[in-house]
């Protein structure tokens, strides 16, 4: 909380605590922040608490004790879940060293009398830590099963990925809340049932072709019901439109996202309904499937949704709307029942009354809430092996307090995967021999390993979660100006559908990009109230911002758009560490004792510093005359792997690894070719290639439809059609190869809707079981199209860029026991993972020497990085580079591989600019930079205007992104223009796309672009990016901005990491010009944990002075050039 | 590695008793697919015995032995697992010679006639045409999709090697017609001579 958003809470308890003085001995509904730390030793009963402002004025002592009891209660104690689950967050807050104040959100307190005649406030009823969000969804889960949630959301444990299931995500559910949507929108908006049963269908369709492949599952084809019920029940839904909105005036919010600061709660209610008459609002949870519903303590029916919906009408009542109703509309058949909540099943059995502010309500969300919140966390586990054993001993989670009063009565373990994976011992639906006390039997140093990567993943995920509370709580001038997550003042130009254009007068300067998710809501409100509206943000320019919205949104005066995040990738690398404990826990077949290290599979042994890898063999290779010797080497290695073996590849700038990836793919295909069956009781296929990121596997897959048009027909792109994804490799996706989209977009849904989707899902699984070689990304190890296959040989593209936790998701897809063999191909000395800027990683433990983790090492060390280090003998390493000529290739080899990396042909050596311009008809300017040697060096250190502007977001958050240097920007589109605009115009644009700006720092790429659009808008084609965007791409000239240039030597934590100076220079193919003050990257600073870096700085700027004494480089004064 | 004296050893030695893919396959190499598809085999799909009563030698170590163990799941798929000797298997044990009048008429023989058609073929070639098949099968409306034969093509193929009517060449990447009986071989180019 900052700013005036602290100084008004702030007063707010300094007033409610005024007015519990006032009315000692009567509880009072307060709803006030306050922060609180414990006093003297900590008791489970009766906890003494500091209270303080949120501005940190002392408040007062206080107490919260057992059952909401306070000294002079007569009443009798219910059961409470408040004062336990304090204690337990308070404790392991103190276990962690956590010293800064909790917040509570203080519902109801009093002040009471002791028998010694002091007053004491006492808390009643409160929200712990409400800026961590959690969803309605997530409620209603920790009122199912807390312990589910524990095992999900904490531990991370997922379904196991070699087996098939029988859900396939729901796409049932997903296309009639789609079409009903869609329908519900036309028709309010026009009142025609026509159009609005068009917008149904449409929406349907829309879904189907989306999602196609996960429909492709190969049990999700089994009952054809299962897919005409979204055009069954279109005739009642239209009919329910009718019925309810005709001829009323009513606003319609839809899956408008909606957020309780107060609650920690945010939300995304299909619908709500606003009457334009003053009525109260209405919030709809359409709900199509009861896998997690509620039973009706009379008639036994089971109902769904309930508690989501009286989340959501919880977070309105917070908001100030305290008329709003709840309906759970539930879709069964081709039926629609509304179920007001006041007969949900839910309500029924706990006896609330929604006719009053019940305060069991209250009770009942904030006891959700309030576990969710410890359990989610871990809080009352931490990493103690005990006691995350012993939460699993009871779903009522013993440690916490033991019964709380408002759970479901029994579990929902049917749909629970700790269950399916026999980790919870609580449930009865064990698929296999159950795993006793799997964190105590783990061998200590696998479960060392687990603790340290999960705790670090947590911590990111924390950051996340307060994400809406930090937004609402900090004024937007700020977020603006310091944080880059903000765009305030932005007028709606224009609605297109579903795209909005929002422009503003003055310069956009911020973090946000493309692809971006945000929240836009009107300045005259707060970020998650139901008037905003999530989007994605599909272009940026100087003073328009293009957002995809989920709904429409109002004309408004103005409006602020908020970053919210892009794709959360933790959960599923979570899913991906843990799944390793389980898994290598559970093959070694020992139960009741404790495993030892030993007995893991060959490949955990290996990963966790146990066991060596084999020295890499050489098998007999196929004629391969594209492969040079290296290449022929690592592949004969790679072949001669053995099941249950790793072999790590690294491959610097250019040398061709997704060649070999190929090469590799295609011979593994060959041999094992009449091996698989895609019906088979064992699943098994010969080859997946993961990498980590699209691009990467976009790559892979052209390369190998380029190199083996013949595996072309066995070669499955995972997932969907991206937008920018290349036409050839989007027909590689299975829905692409059944040719879904043509056959949905001609199908005449009302008549053979769902007959022609069954002939599609036999098509695309056809499709599917002939498949050998899938291609996809680290994330997507649960996608429908790998779900119950395994394979012979996995190959991880991309190593050294994946987290560890990203890569074990390649284990997950190898043969039971890890007995299929392992390839990780990266480079190491360059791009590390990317991870949160603020997370502050673990110490490392001395005895994770064995595992190749040093001091300073993080989730940023990639798995890669780690067993190179460990087990140098597995490495190959490709040393011939087809990208760079040779001065440029000796920069780079002399600097960063020592010296080992040559070019791969003479003509790649010898290669230059002027040969390129030439090929084009034109030749380089004379005179100019141009037709020198191919590696300069402008330097800036005697230009007094060339300094940087310092970084300029700060509150920890990307503090050095937005650095920027306008006189190199001048120098750079002086150096561009040279080259450019004497060529005749008509050519310079082709002369553009070969050229790239790189610069770590997005606020001076967009300065660049400014002033090269200023030359010559002809550059308007160079691509002008950060470092890590570029990696993977080439460019035939390659301009280096380094930006930082300053009296104390500040390289920035972007440069600190000399692997990105690597990679930039390592784009080049003919020409690299680097601007920048050498000063500042070589001269000794005192940082030391800049040491090492500017130890390469130094030998980068040494060795171009060596190629400059040669003739081949060039150091110019950057004054030189106006 | 399925050829014909193998093939008739086997078959012999299964006699009129059970035979189990899971106990003979890992142990001869030879395809039980490839054995029904020639008609030397008939898969039990009902009243399937448990492998103790026809004494299965893996008993007490096979992981699929609780499949067939009385009140198993139904669910779990046990067709296609446990097989009973043919008429035909009879023959063949008794004359393997009879096997070459069967591998003809199996009916993978015109994919791979077809495929073989300019006297060779790339394995990929072979492994699309069975796709194609497949999808063919699909489109023409088929009740369900076809079972996939991708092992057993690739037993067939080993077969029709170890009957020297193809070689395998070029690392094995490259099928070659060697001496295919007449119904099969590669139909003649207009002009050209028998």
């Amino acid at each position: 909380m900052s700013g005036a958003a602290t100084e008004w809470a702030s007063q707010a308890a300094e007033r409610a605590w005024q007015q519990l003085r006032e009315s000692t001995g009567e509880p009072q509904w307060l709803d006030v922040s306050i922060l609180v730390r414990p006093v003297g030793e900590l008791r489970p009963g009766r906890i003494v608490l500091e209270a303080l402002t949120e501005d940190e004025h002392l408040l007062g002592t206080c107490a919260v004790f057992n059952g909401e009891w306070y000294p002079g209660y007569q009443g009798s104690t219910p059961y409470s879940h408040y004062a336990p689950t304090l204690y337990r967050v308070l404790l392991a807050r103190q276990r962690r060293g956590e010293t800064e104040p909790l917040r509570l959100q203080v519902l109801k307190a009093v002040v009471a009398q002791t028998r010694s005649g002091r007053l004491l406030p006492v808390l009643l009823k409160f929200i712990i830590a409400p800026e961590h969000t959690l969803t309605g969804a997530q409620l209603e889960q920790v009122y199912g099963c807390p312990l589910r949630v524990f095992y999900t959301r904490f531990v991370g444990i997922s379904y196991d990925v070699l087996r098939s299931r029988e859900s396939g995500g729901d796409i049932r559910g997903r296309a009639i809340h789609e079409g009903y949507r869609r329908a519900a929108a036309v028709f309010v908006a026009g009142g025609d049932l026509e159009q609005a049963r068009i917008a149904y269908l449409e929406g349907v369709r829309r879904v189907w072709v989306e999602w196609l492949t996960t429909l492709c599952l190969k049990l999700s084809a089994g009952p054809l019901q299962d897919h005409r019920q979204p055009l069954e029940v279109v005739d009642e839904i239209l009919d329910y439109c009718r019925h309810r909105w005709e001829g009323k005036a009513l606003r319609l919010y839809l899956e408008r996202l909606f957020y309780a600061p107060s609650r920690g709660i945010s939300g995304r209610a299909d619908r709500i309904e606003q009457p334009l008459d003053g009525g109260p609002l209405r919030i709809v949870e359409i709900k199509t499937s009861g896998m997690d519903a509620e039973q009706d303590p009379q008639t036994g029916d089971r109902h769904p949704g309930g508690l989501q919906a009286l989340a959501y009408r919880e977070i309105l009542y917070s908001l100030g709307e305290q008329r709003a109703e709840a309906v759970v509309e539930e879709i069964r058949g081709a039926r629609i029942k509304p179920l007001p909540l006041e007969q949900h099943p839910l309500t029924r059995r706990l006896r609330l009354d929604l006719s009053t502010r019940d305060e069991r309500v209250v009770d009942l969300i904030a006891q959700a809430r309030n576990i969710g919140y410890c359990v989610s966390t871990g809080l009352f586990t931490g990493y103690d092996r005990y006691l995350l054993d012993r939460a699993g001993d009871d779903w009522r989670l013993r440690e916490l307090g033991g019964s709380f009063e408002f759970l479901r009565d029994w579990p929902p373990c049917r749909i629970c995967p700790a269950q399916h994976r026999s980790v919870c011992l609580y449930g009865t639906k064990h698929a296999g021999q159950p795993l006793y006390s799997l964190f105590r039997y783990a061998p200590n140093r696998l479960f060392a390993y687990w603790a340290w990567f999960h705790r670090q993943l947590k911590a990111e995920e924390r950051a996340s979660r307060e994400l809406l509370f930090h937004l609402v709580n900090t004024p937007a001038e700020t977020l603006e100006q310091s944080e880059g997550v903000t765009i305030g003042r932005l007028r709606l130009a224009r609605q297109d559908g579903l795209d909005a254009i929002f422009t503003r007068d003055e310069r956009i300067e911020t973090r946000i990009r493309e692809d971006d998710r945000v929240l836009v809501t009107p300045e005259t409100r707060a970020p998650g109230q139901i008037f905003s509206v999530e989007g994605t943000v599909k272009a940026m320019g100087e003073r328009e911002l293009v957002v995809r919205l989920n709904d429409r949104v109002a004309v408004e005066e103005t409006y602020r758009v908020d970053l919210v995040g892009g794709y959360d990738m933790r959960q599923w690398q979570l899913e991906g560490l843990t799944d390793f404990l389980v898994s290598a826990v559970a093959s070694t077949g020992v139960r009741g004792r404790k495993v030892q290290a030993e007995e893991l599979p060959r490949l955990a042994r290996i990963l966790l510093g146990v066991e060596r890898p084999s020295l890499p063999g050489q098998a007999p290779t196929p004629p391969a005359p594209d492969l040079n010797e290296t290449q022929r080497r690592a592949l004969a290695a790679a072949l001669a792997l053995q099941p249950g073996d790793l072999l790590l590849i690294q491959g610097p700038p250019g040398t061709g690894k997704t060649s070999l990836i190929a090469h590799l793919a295609r011979t593994f295909l060959a041999r094992h070719l009449f091996d698989y069956d895609g019906r088979a009781e064992r699943d098994h296929r010969p080859v997946l290639i993961l990498t980590n990121t699209h691009r990467a596997a976009d790559e892979v897959v052209l390369k190998l439809l380029d190199r083996f048009p013949e595996v072309a027909p066995f070669v499955i792109r995972i997932g969907a059609r991206r937008s920018d994804m290349d036409e050839r490799v989007a027909r590689q996706t299975l829905a692409e190869r059944a040719g879904a989209r043509e056959a949905l977009e001609q199908a005449d849904l009302a008549q053979d809707g769902a007959g022609a989707l069954f002939r599609l899902i036999r098509r695309a699984q056809t499709c599917h079981d002939h498949g050998g070689i899938f291609v996809g990304t680290l994330g997507s190890a649960d996608s429908a199209e790998l779900r119950g296959l395994s394979f012979e040989l996995v190959i991880v593209d991309e190593a050294g860029q994946a987290t560890e936790p990203a890569m074990l998701q390649a284990l997950r897809h190898l043969p039971p026991g890890y007995a299929g063999r392992l390839v990780l191909v990266g480079d190491h000395r360059q791009l590390p993972p990317v991870v949160s800027d603020e997370l502050i990683p673990p110490p490392v433990p001395e005895a994770f020497r064995q595992l190749g983790l040093e001091a300073g090492d993080s989730l940023r060390t990639s798995a890669f990085e780690r067993l190179a280090r460990l087990y140098p003998h597995a490495l190959i390493t490709l040393t011939e580079q087809y990208r760079m000529n040779a001065p440029i290739c000796t920069l780079v080899s002399e600097t960063f591989y020592e010296g080992r990396l040559v070019p791969g042909t003479r003509t790649v050596a010898e290669q230059t600019l002027a040969g390129w311009l030439a090929d084009l008809g034109l030749s380089t300017p004379p005179g100019s930079v141009w037709s020198g040697p191919p590696v300069v060096l402008v330097t800036t250190e005697r230009d007094p205007g060339a300094r940087d502007s310092g970084a300029r977001f700060i509150a920890g958050r990307s503090p050095d992104e937005a650095r920027d240097n306008p006189r190199e920007a001048e120098v750079i589109a002086t150096l561009l223009g040279g080259l450019v605009c004497s060529l005749p115009p008509e050519l310079r644009r082709d002369v553009a796309r070969g050229i790239g700006v790189i610069s770590p720092y997005r606020r001076q790429n967009t300065r660049i672009r400014q002033e090269l659009l200023r030359r010559d808008p002809a550059l308007a084609e160079a691509r002008v990016d950060t470092v890590d965007r570029f990696q993977g791409s080439e460019r035939e000239v390659i301009v280096v901005s380094l930006v930082n240039s300053n009296d104390e030597a500040a390289i920035g934590r972007l440069h600190a990491d000399w692997r990105r100076m690597n990679v930039a220079i390592s784009r080049a193919r003919r020409a690299l010009v680097i601007v920048g003050d050498r000063s500042t990257f070589t001269r000794d600073a005192g940082r030391p944990e800049e040491d090492e870096a500017r130890r390469y700085y130094r030998a980068f700027f040494a060795e171009i002075e060596r190629l400059e004494r040669q003739g081949q480089a060039r150091v110019l004064e950057s004054q030189s050039l106006s | 590695m399925a050829d014909p004296r193998r093939i008739q050893q086997l078959l012999s030695e299964i006699g009129e008793g059970i035979a189990c893919r899971h106990y003979h396959e890992p142990r001869t190499g030879i395809h039980f697919g490839l054995l029904a598809g020639l008609g030397l085999l008939t898969p039990i799909d009902t009243r399937i015995p448990p492998c103790d009563a026809h004494g299965c030698p893996l008993l007490g170590q096979c992981e699929h032995e609780a499949d067939f163990a009385p009140g198993s799941s139904p669910r779990q798929p046990k067709g296609n697992r446990k097989f009973r000797r043919a008429p035909e298997g009879a023959a063949v044990a008794a004359d393997a010679a009879l096997l070459e009048r069967l591998v003809s008429a199996h009916r993978l023989a015109r994919l791979v006639a077809s495929a073989l058609r300019d006297g060779k073929a790339s394995i990929f070639t072979l492994a699309e045409a069975l796709l194609e098949h497949d999808l063919a099968q699909v489109e023409s409306g088929a009740a369900s999709v076809p079972p996939i034969r991708r092992r057993e093509l690739g037993a067939y193929l080993r077969l029709l090697e170890a009957l020297g009517w193809v070689r395998f060449e070029d690392d094995g990447l490259t099928l070659r017609a060697v001496r295919l009986p007449v119904h099969l071989a590669p139909p003649t180019q207009p002009g050209e001579t028998a």
